[in-house]
């Protein structure tokens, strides 16, 4: 049997399976990256009631690994009475876990940030929020995006978790096509070239953004 | 060369500023201790005192951003950082403590200009987020103050793009463009190359000819007898001696200000 026979049966399943793994990461990146935001927002709170449980909500969720966030997403919670589709479990368990990390990613820009910038935003009578969204954030941008995109990345190969799970990805496709031929090889090496891809297309992306957003130059204090 | 001041001040018998009992620890160390000041308006004073003595922290706790544990702050007869109710003082909202910001100017030791922004943006941003001025009357404004401090032709130019002194003087236009009632100045030539110096005092010798009420945390002693109306001497978070410029810088009454005088003047500043 030449290799073209033993894949083409499995092409459209493949295909559902990339798409399935697409739409997956697409999700999870989406939907994690304002909670993220938000998270190493309140992190950084001077509020101590709102520093609190995001501080505890982060700490937790990187100390816990992926895989039981998930299987509490799908097996547990229905005993709980909460019972949810295979791809709504494995997206919630995946943004429970990829927010707390992406969070960290965040945090780190704006920490970055001399505290100088707002002390003057402050002394000029400017509010929190328009010092965020006009001084602080800009600024940040731009150096968060490599560990951001490294994330995003890390996150896409992760939704290989959701085979674990009942969802039809690239993996468990890739995984269902080997027992039934009877031939790994093939599928496995296939789908490793297709996160591939994906990944490579993600770090493109990361260089255009890169490029995009170049970091404002640091003023000079001394000329 | 004079500065514009746009409004012209109101007619007033409140002094400009009145600091009262002001307390700030940090720790154990005590920051500011039961420090009272009172500045005219249109008066200059200067602040000197060796590194760690208070001063810095008067001035973060006259405008707030450093609040301070008991006393009061009055700028023009109102109260900073705190709202006058029926029943007493009470701590001012965020809301409020804008605004009370809004018409205190301060220039910092290491510029801090928005990097991201070009100078007219760093000038313009506060009074149209703020005070809600129209962008064409804040842009007008932003060119006069750059005019005065002799930086017209830098509007387009970013904070990286200019030297130390250049910044500096951005720094001073962008807090004047507020319209501030009192200007602070924390160490505002302590960052730059000595021959960059003496265009920032210059701005700051015209502010004062224009009539503003300043604070200056310096250094710069030629600076403090020329310009000011009264030097004031800071150690351990006390005002140990005040007074006209050359009595305090040149006949000094208290041992302090003698030993700090005298350390200052041997390093040749």
């Amino acid at each position: 049997m030449s290799l073209t026979e033993i894949v083409t049966p499995y092409l459209p399943g493949l295909l559902s399976g990339f798409l399935m793994t697409l739409w997956l990461s697409a999700a999870v990146i989406l939907v994690s990256t304002p909670l993220a935001l938000l998270l190493a927002l309140l992190r950084d709170s001077h509020n101590f009631w709102l520093r609190l449980p995001a501080t505890v909500y982060v700490t937790i969720f990187r100390m816990v690994p992926a895989l039981i966030v998930l299987f509490f997403a799908f097996y547990a919670l229905p005993q709980l009475g909460l019972r949810l589709k295979p791809v709504t479990a494995a997206i919630l368990g995946m943004v429970a876990v990829g927010a707390a990390y992406m969070s960290e990613d965040i945090r780190g820009g704006l920490q970055a940030i001399d505290r100088g910038q707002w002390k003057a935003a402050r002394a000029l009578g400017l509010s929190h929020a328009h010092t965020l969204r006009r001084i602080i954030l800009p600024q940040a941008l731009p150096l968060v995006v490599p560990p951001y995109m490294t994330r995003a990345i890390i996150m896409m190969k992760g939704t290989s978790l959701a085979s674990m799970v009942a969802v039809g990805d690239l993996t468990a496709e890739a995984v269902r096509a080997s027992s039934i031929t009877y031939q790994p090889f093939i599928f496995i090496i296939l789908a490793g070239a297709v996160y591939l891809a994906i990944s490579a297309a993600l770090v493109i992306f990361q260089h255009w953004a890169e490029a995009r957003l170049k970091p404002a130059p640091m003023a000079r204090r001394r000329v | 060369m004079s500065i514009h001041l746009p409004d012209p001040p109101k007619v007033s018998i409140a002094p400009m500023v009145e600091v009262t009992g002001l307390r700030k620890t940090y720790g154990s160390v005590v920051a500011l201790d039961d420090v009272s000041l009172t500045v005219k308006r249109g008066e200059v004073v200067a602040i000197i005192g060796a590194s760690g003595s208070g001063k810095s922290t008067l001035l973060r706790a006259i405008n707030f951003l450093d609040p301070p544990e008991a006393g009061t702050v009055r700028v023009d007869g109102n109260l900073v950082g705190l709202t006058e109710g029926a029943t007493g003082a009470r701590r001012a909202t965020e809301i409020e403590m804008r605004r009370h910001r809004a018409d205190i100017g301060m220039v910092f030791q290491h510029f801090n200009l928005f990097p991201h922004f070009t100078v007219l943006q760093n000038i313009i941003e506060a009074p149209m987020a703020v005070r809600r001025t129209p962008k064409a009357e804040a842009v007008a404004t932003a060119r006069t103050l750059l005019a005065d401090v002799g930086l017209a032709d830098k509007e387009r130019a970013f904070p990286a793009e200019l030297s130390g002194g250049q910044q500096q003087r951005v720094a001073i236009a962008r807090a004047l463009a507020m319209k501030p009632r009192v200007m602070l100045f924390d160490e505002p030539t302590s960052a730059l190359d000595p021959e960059l110096v003496g265009e920032v005092l210059r701005v700051m010798r015209d502010l004062a000819e224009g009539g503003m009420t300043m604070l200056v945390v310096t250094h710069e002693m030629g600076f403090a007898e020329e310009v000011a109306d009264r030097v004031v001497f800071f150690d351990s978070g006390r005002i140990v001696e005040e007074g006209a410029p050359a009595d305090v810088l040149r006949a000094p009454a208290h041992p302090r200000t003698r030993a700090f005088l005298q350390r200052v003047l041997r390093r040749g500043l």
